[in-house]
């Protein structure tokens, strides 16, 4: 096992888009480490660049000690499952599994024991003599994590690998993932546009967007303390509210007006633009003028444990997510509550105001 | 709309197939039946006479042989060139390979005839006049072929090959054990598509052979055409076992060629 380190990775694609923007990043040994970032943001290019397949344009790629930017993908001892499995279609299960060994030159006494130990862990034993073709989408997964685990690479990559899978399924899958990580102890690096996913699975996560690293932590730090706007939005089901607003000196102190609301901050020096983000859990209703200010009720959807609540505050969104059946009206006029220890505030740019 | 294409495709049909159903028709005459006038479309009283005869009157073993050599050779041969020069320009990057590729696409432009007296001039200075080597040789490239190796490997999805590269496949085990393998069916067709190009071949085979040891199918049916020049119902029995492997070839692989012209078809507009 080994450490990945990317250097100031930059990537420019022949027709001049900037893929990745001087991306700075440390993956433990033995670490599973999430890239999260929406589709276009660059996460498959990262990807892409350790494992080989791309040149990046300026920058290094370290694994271990070694650094190995221009080495062909086969000197660089990785492992990739794709999202399309990237399965030898003419190869059976057996075959699939043994090719990396069979391309480095294992014995075959050997090699016939390894995939049958990879097999029996993966659960693939009854398939092994069938054909890509002949197996569920579930089996043609995971043969193509036997294939890439049965070498025993330094790291293994693994882009959008459950991504085609119907919900029951990916999570079955997402937890066989896990225990094998922590069987194998391996270094890992899992890129999903899924936030779920990334809480539930990285170690850290790390978030890039346009091409740019935004943050790098723990799930609970880019929760609870997400290093701009873009990661604040991205997190959570719905996303963080955040509102277009303006700081302003008041009567009553200082306030952010961010469409129909007037909320009070404890903000020392800052006026003029702002963005006041604030998560669905911490927006609670209340009777008109109770609160900080008034919103239209737009639409309402009881999903039983909770119930999402989308407002217009003034022309602005706004989703509460209140617990249980909550008693609220479409088309009815009411109040609305803010924690406001739970504010995040934003500067017009999306970077946070202390 | 759709019954005017039909109607359309339906007559096409009629007008392409009705000479050979008339061949095989005529070869089941007797010989004065086809002396009258108007002359008849069915024969009154079929037989097979003709067909004894003709397999009588030509060398047919030897002359299978030969069309099958000729034919198998060149059918190997253009699905190993075209396959490696197809990926080459798909898959691999070296300077003024469109270049190179635009060339060979310039050459489908020169009618064929133009290049019979250079083939033989090579052909017959290093001394392969009237032999198989000479006979097979420089019909071992076909740029179609090529074109339609490269569209296909162009194609293939990435992913595949991509996974070969990190599980350790050097470039040639790539080209041989994966990405061959996944152009099957354009090998298929491309075998299929030379194999009958070669049986119907008769102009080069005609040029650069001269015994008649080494006459192929089509260059015997003419001289058994000069031979019997009067003699309809033998000369279209002749024809119908001639043409028989191409029937062949054409009914089991429909398929694969359908899909080849379709392939080519997106090559030319690239």
């Amino acid at each position: 096992m080994a450490s990945v380190t990317l250097r100031r990775l930059s990537k420019v694609f022949d027709g001049g888009v900037q893929a990745l923007h001087h991306l700075d990043l440390d993956v433990r040994d033995g670490e599973l480490l999430v890239l999260l970032g929406p589709s276009g943001s660059g996460k498959t290019t990262v990807l892409r660049c350790i494992a080989g397949l791309e040149e990046p344009t300026t920058g290094e790629v370290v694994i271990g000690e070694r650094v190995v930017t221009h080495d062909s993908p086969a000197e660089r001892d990785v492992a990739m499952v794709f999202q399309s499995q990237a399965l030898y279609p003419y190869l059976t299960v057996r075959e699939n599994i043994a090719f990396p060994l069979e391309m480095r030159g294992l014995a075959h006494a050997q090699a016939t024991r390894r995939v049958l130990e990879t097999a029996t862990r993966l659960g693939l034993q009854s398939v092994l003599d069938r054909l890509p073709s002949q197996l569920s989408e579930g089996e043609r997964q995971r043969a193509a994590l036997g294939r890439a685990i049965v070498r025993g690479p330094q790291v293994f990559l693994l882009d959008e690998p459950l991504a085609r899978l119907d919900a029951p399924l990916r999570i079955e899958l997402r937890a066989e993932v896990l225990a094998l990580h922590r069987a194998i102890a391996a270094t890992m690096i899992y890129v999903t546009h899924d936030q779920a996913e990334a809480m539930t699975m990285g170690q850290r996560i790390a978030v890039l967007h346009e091409g740019r690293l935004r943050q790098v932590g723990t799930p609970e730090e880019v929760y609870q303390r997400p290093a701009d706007v873009h990661v604040a939005r991205f997190f959570g089901t719905p996303g963080m509210n955040v509102l277009q607003g303006r700081g302003r000196a008041g009567d009553k102190g200082r306030v952010i007006e961010a469409g129909s609301l007037v909320i009070p901050v404890e903000l020392s020096t800052y006026e003029g633009e702002l963005q006041l983000g604030i998560r669905p859990e911490y927006v609670g209703l209340c009777a008109v003028d109770q609160g900080v200010g008034n919103v239209d009720v737009l639409v309402v959807e009881p999903l039983g444990s909770e119930t999402l609540v989308h407002l217009n505050a003034g022309g602005q969104p706004l989703v509460a997510r209140l617990p249980g059946f909550a008693d609220v009206r479409v088309g009815t006029r009411v109040g609305v509550k803010v924690d406001r220890r739970r504010l995040y505030l934003f500067d017009a740019a999306g970077a946070p105001v202390a | 709309m759709l019954s005017t294409r039909k109607l359309g495709l339906g007559l096409l049909s009629v007008a392409v197939s009705a000479p050979f159903l008339y061949m095989v028709s005529v070869s089941l005459m007797g010989e004065s039946e086809l002396l009258r006038w108007p002359p008849p479309l069915l024969p009154q009283k079929p037989t097979f006479g003709n067909y004894a005869a003709a397999l009588a009157a030509l060398p047919y073993a030897k002359v299978f042989l030969n069309t099958a050599i000729l034919a198998g050779c060149v059918m190997v041969g253009q699905v190993l060139t075209s396959a490696a020069a197809g990926y080459a320009f798909a898959r691999m990057r070296f300077p003024g390979r469109d270049g190179i590729f635009a060339a060979f696409l310039a050459t489908l432009m020169l009618p064929a005839m133009l290049l019979v007296i250079p083939r033989f001039l090579l052909v017959n200075a290093v001394g392969w006049v009237d032999t198989y080597p000479g006979l097979i040789s420089t019909e071992l490239v076909s740029v179609l072929g090529i074109v339609l190796m490269r569209q296909s490997f162009l194609m293939l999805p990435r992913d595949v090959e991509e996974a070969a590269r990190l599980d350790g496949a050097g470039e040639w085990t790539l080209f041989w054990r994966v990405m061959l393998p996944l152009a099957r069916p354009a090998v298929i067709t491309l075998a299929l598509l030379a194999f009958m190009d070669q049986w119907r071949n008769f102009l080069w085979p005609l040029i650069v052979t001269r015994s008649a040891d080494m006459a192929v199918a089509e260059v015997a049916l003419a001289q058994f055409h000069s031979t019997y020049s009067g003699n309809w119902p033998y000369q279209m029995a002749a024809a119908v076992l001639v043409t028989l492997p191409v029937w062949l070839v054409c009914l089991i692989g429909q398929r694969y060629l359908m899909q080849g012209w379709r392939i080519t078809g997106a090559a030319v507009r690239l």
